[in-house]
């Protein structure tokens, strides 16, 4: 089967080397020509495990190749769309410009029956209104389909997703579209990954109401975390005790200074907006408090910082360990870690800023930042340091080499993953969140 | 090991059973002369299933015996604390004066060397003050402490989560304490049953977050399948595909009525009540929506039946198929079955309920509505029957059966678990909450 993938940012980069690791002939598509270049050298844009590993072998074999043509992807039997669907600038709600564009640019392309498979989180509503713009505009008509396959990899583990999803959801009009999704995805589903197959709508909802429950599990722990601190109580043992409830699940239990990245926030926001839409607001308020709960955590390490340091940051050295959303990634959309580390530079703080992969991006989004060349650099006369991404390296630092650089041995571990009591041993403040 | 179970309710007749069963000799005490009655004839004075059989086992043996006289308690190791905390009558907070009072009436009775241990579910910082109010009490030969060890049984199947629970919390101040409670519990530890040891205010909070966080759950999907119902989406193949996350999991994901009984709802208002104590209200205002979304869903089912009935309720009949708020228990507490039920009645529709275990409870509750002594007594001449709990006899009814019986072919399935494709093709116009 040929395949194009039409958008190659984080997810369709990912699912282009996938589908050719797969055995399918692929090209992706994406009008920037730098992330073109890129991608046909065998660097991906991005940091991904693995995913340079995968470009070359399969760049090498000829069964995946790059182009900012569009025109390239005809002939193709599925098309993939993956472009972005970012939050809007002057609302809560998706824009959707870039899929309207991808379509139309495709559409005049489909002259045979062909598939086009959505994969770009979207709110509901938005799959039918393509497929009837679709068959209006494509030579083939209704014989050029859409289905919606909505994406659940996780950046740092994207690849292992995409060729061992946990679930597949295939939003389908028709019998046919079932059996080419069936058939691309075969390996996988041999393999035992589950399939669902549901219509258009149930299909976009999945994956915006999958992103909803996970961002209120991770506001619940930390909603229950700030009444932890004021009870005396602990909540890594707390939320050890309800992990084992098999309702509950340990999973996404971690207090801490909560999600970003470019995911769930936005899907957060664009479901309560398409909610909006539909007439029904109220059903969704539930997930305003878990946005504010969210952007709270980020407050109260800002606040917690200013406590440490004396009060006034002015004239105090921040060391900020961590720039990515999350670790094993260099994404730093929505980054906790960054928009705390710019909060406390505007107010006065010397903020040094250390990731091991996301300085180049970070920089790029917080230029007046300063970013340090290592953990020791970064802390080098800090009088507050601050652990925001867990990356492991930050859980391996040696609290007693550390102690030795800083201007004030003060830690605040934002993701509550340090061993307070070596900390402190080694004669750090140690502050967790939620926990004593 | 000697054992007291102060106050023997839904909770704490099963615990001083399951203690008996365990190999302890147990008295269970409550102010409460015919529960107590009843327990020492071997009956239960609820429905719970396997209880009766085991108290037939273990009553009139040396094992286990139950009195309203406190001074029987004198002697014991460990003694359970197990009243009840209902919710206040003038506010959300939980009100303790059975707490208060049970640790009054058990103190004077303490001698030598025991651990009070409270099972009950209490706002954080009750313990604390217990343990203190306790410690002025006792006479200077006891030497007491207080632990808190919070209860997980589900009704339903309290007998078999009281023998093997899922975990343990110990909320201990001391090594003794936790010591006599892991010897209580032996033979759970011993089937590897997971302890997690922890302090007073933690253990305390275990539980409320336990409960607020499945109570988040059910009203999360039922918010979703508000959207799925505008947006023309299925809530239970969504469910389907969001459980196959292991970080989210199917459990509790049914769309429906929502959540009632004797702790979810009070539970959820109490520690709100208590954050706003502790000057933390912001932290759990998500629950407000929680709480709002499940009452919503109660409202929701009352307007489909008035939908149904031809827009208004005055002279119709209208079938109500349970009553307990949830299948395998008598408990009407907070129904939502009786909820809806009362609901309609005074919208002027003439309302038949049945149970196949709460009536008795029911119309203690709400006298004014009909009891009918089967489903299809119920559902004779009705305009609309309204599944509202899901006993298992109501999923297997057989809907040509009832269509002979009906005024008219309408069904509402508040527990979305009826076939609906059977029921449709018997004729019935079929309702469920947030499917087609
Ligand atoms: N990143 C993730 O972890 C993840 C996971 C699941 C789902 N998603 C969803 O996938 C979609 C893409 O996310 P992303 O993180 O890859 O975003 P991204 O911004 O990294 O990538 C989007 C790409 O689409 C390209 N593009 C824009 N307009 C185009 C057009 N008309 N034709 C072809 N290409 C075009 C852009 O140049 C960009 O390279 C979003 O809807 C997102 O919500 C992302
Ligand atoms: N029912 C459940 O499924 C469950 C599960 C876990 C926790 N809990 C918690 O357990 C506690 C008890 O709940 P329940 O459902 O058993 O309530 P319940 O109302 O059925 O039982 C409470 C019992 O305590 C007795 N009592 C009241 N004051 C007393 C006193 N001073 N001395 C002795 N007995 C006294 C009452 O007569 C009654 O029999 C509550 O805090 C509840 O939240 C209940």
């Amino acid at each position: 089967m040929r395949v194009s993938v039409i958008g190659t940012g984080y997810l369709g980069s990912v699912h282009a080397a996938g589908m050719a690791e797969l055995g399918y002939s692929v090209v992706g598509i994406d009008p920037d020509a730098d992330k073109i270049a890129a991608l046909s050298a065998g660097s991906a844009p991005i940091f991904e495990p693995g995913l340079d590993e995968l470009l070359m072998r399969h760049l090498r074999s000829g069964s995946l190749r790059f182009s900012s043509d569009v025109e390239d992807a005809a002939g193709a039997d599925v098309h993939f769309v993956c472009v972005g669907t970012p939050q809007l600038s002057d609302g809560l709600g998706a824009d959707l410009t870039d899929i309207h564009a991808a379509i139309d640019s495709l559409a005049p392309l489909l002259d045979r029956p062909s598939l086009v498979v959505g994969k770009s989180t979207v709110p509901v509503g938005t799959a039918h209104q393509l497929s009837d713009k679709l068959a209006r505009r494509a030579p083939a008509g209704a014989d050029a389909e859409l289905a919606w396959n909505p994406e659940f990899l996780r950046e740092g583990r994207a690849i292992e997703d995409t060729l061992r999803p946990d679930r597949l959801v295939f939003g389908v009009n028709s019998e046919r579209a079932e059996k080419i999704l069936r058939e691309l995805y075969g390996t996988a589903i041999a393999g035992g990954t589950p399939v669902v197959v549901t219509d258009l709508a149930t299909s976009e909802l999945v994956k915006v109401s999958a992103n909803a429950f996970l961002a209120t599990k991770i506001s619940f722990i930390n909603a229950i975390a700030e009444v932890a601190e004021v009870s005396g109580a602990d909540i890594t043992s707390l939320a050890d005790a309800l992990g084992y409830d098999d309702r509950i699940g340990r999973k996404f239990l971690n207090a801490g200074v909560g999600f970003g990245g470019g995911c769930l926030p936005k899907d957060l926001r664009a479901f309560m907006a398409r909610a909006g839409e539909l007439g029904v607001a109220d059903a969704l308020t539930l997930l305003g408090e878990v946005d504010a709960i969210n952007l709270r955590q980020r407050e109260r390490v800002v606040e917690l910082a200013q406590r440490l340091a004396g009060g006034s940051m002015i004239g105090r050295r921040v060391a900020v360990l961590g720039a990515a959303f999350k670790p094993h990634s260099d994404d730093v959309r929505d980054s906790p870690a960054l928009t705390i580390a710019g909060q406390l530079h505007l107010q006065g703080a010397d903020v040094a800023v250390f990731d091991p992969q996301a300085m180049e991006k970070a920089r790029v989004i917080y230029p007046t930042l300063e970013y340090a060349d290592s953990v020791v650099d970064a802390c080098t006369g800090a009088h507050v340091v601050l652990l925001l991404t867990e990356w492991p390296e930050f859980r391996e630092l040696d609290p007693a080499e550390l102690g030795d650089v800083v201007a004030a041995r003060v830690v605040v571990d934002g993701r509550n993953c340090l061993d307070g009591n070596a900390w402190r041993a080694a004669g750090w403040t140690y502050r967790g969140l939620g926990r004593r | 090991m000697r054992i007291s179970v102060i106050g023997t309710g839904y909770l704490g007749a099963v615990h001083a059973v399951g203690m008996a069963e365990l190999g302890h000799t147990v008295v269970g005490v409550d102010v409460d002369e015919t529960k107590v009655a009843a327990l020492s004839r071997g009956e239960a004075p609820f429905y719970e299933p396997g209880l009766d059989e085991l108290l037939r086992k273990h009553v009139g043996t040396e094992r286990l015996r139950y009195t309203t006289d406190m001074a029987e308690i004198e002697g014991c190791d460990v003694h359970f604390i197990c009243v009840g905390t209902p919710q206040r009558r003038d506010g959300l907070g939980a009100d303790l004066t059975h707490v208060d009072r049970a640790v009054d009436a058990l103190a004077p009775h303490l001698n030598g060397s025991c651990v009070v241990v409270g099972k009950s579910t209490v706002p954080v910082g009750t313990a604390r003050r217990l343990a203190d109010r306790l410690a002025k009490l006792v006479s200077s030969s006891a030497d007491v402490d207080l632990a808190w060890n919070p209860e997980f049984l589900r009704e339903g199947f309290a007998v078999s989560d009281t023998l093997y629970p899922d975990r343990l919390v110990l909320g201990v101040s001391t090594q003794r304490a936790e010591e006599r409670l892991r010897e209580v519990y032996a033979r759970a530890i011993e089937a590897t049953t997971p302890v997690v040891v922890t302090d007073l205010a933690t253990a305390e909070l275990v539980k409320v977050s336990a409960n607020a966080f499945l109570a988040t759950k059910i009203s999360f999907i039922n918010a979703i399948s508000e959207i799925c119902e505008v947006a023309g989406a299925d809530v239970t193949q969504l469910a389907d595909a969001i459980g196959h996350d292991e970080r989210i999991g199917r459990k509790f994901l049914n769309a429906g009525l929502g959540f009632g009984g004797g702790c979810l709802p009070k539970d959820i208002r109490a520690f709100m009540a208590r954050a706003g104590e502790l000057g933390a209200s912001h932290a759990l205002s998500f629950l407000g929506e929680v709480d709002a979304i499940n009452v919503r869903r109660r409202e929701r089912v009352a307007e489909i039946a008035r939908e149904l009935a031809g827009g208004h309720l005055i002279g119709r009949r209208i079938a109500v198929l349970g009553a307990a708020f949830k299948p395998e228990s008598d408990d009407v507490r907070d129904s939502p079955a009786l909820n809806v039920a009362g609901r309609l009645q005074l919208q002027g529709a003439h309302v038949a309920v049945y149970d196949p275990k709460a009536m008795e409870n029911a119309r203690a509750v709400f006298p004014t509505l009909e009891y009918a002594p089967a489903a299809v007594d119920a559902c004779r001449g009705a305009d609309v029957v309204l599944h509202l709990t899901e006993w298992r006899e109501f999923r297997e009814l057989d809907p040509r059966e009832l269509a002979d019986v009906v005024a008219a072919r309408n069904v509402v399935d508040g527990r979305n678990c009826l076939d609906a494709a059977g029921w449709r093709a018997a004729g019935w116009t079929y309702r469920g909450l947030g499917r087609p």
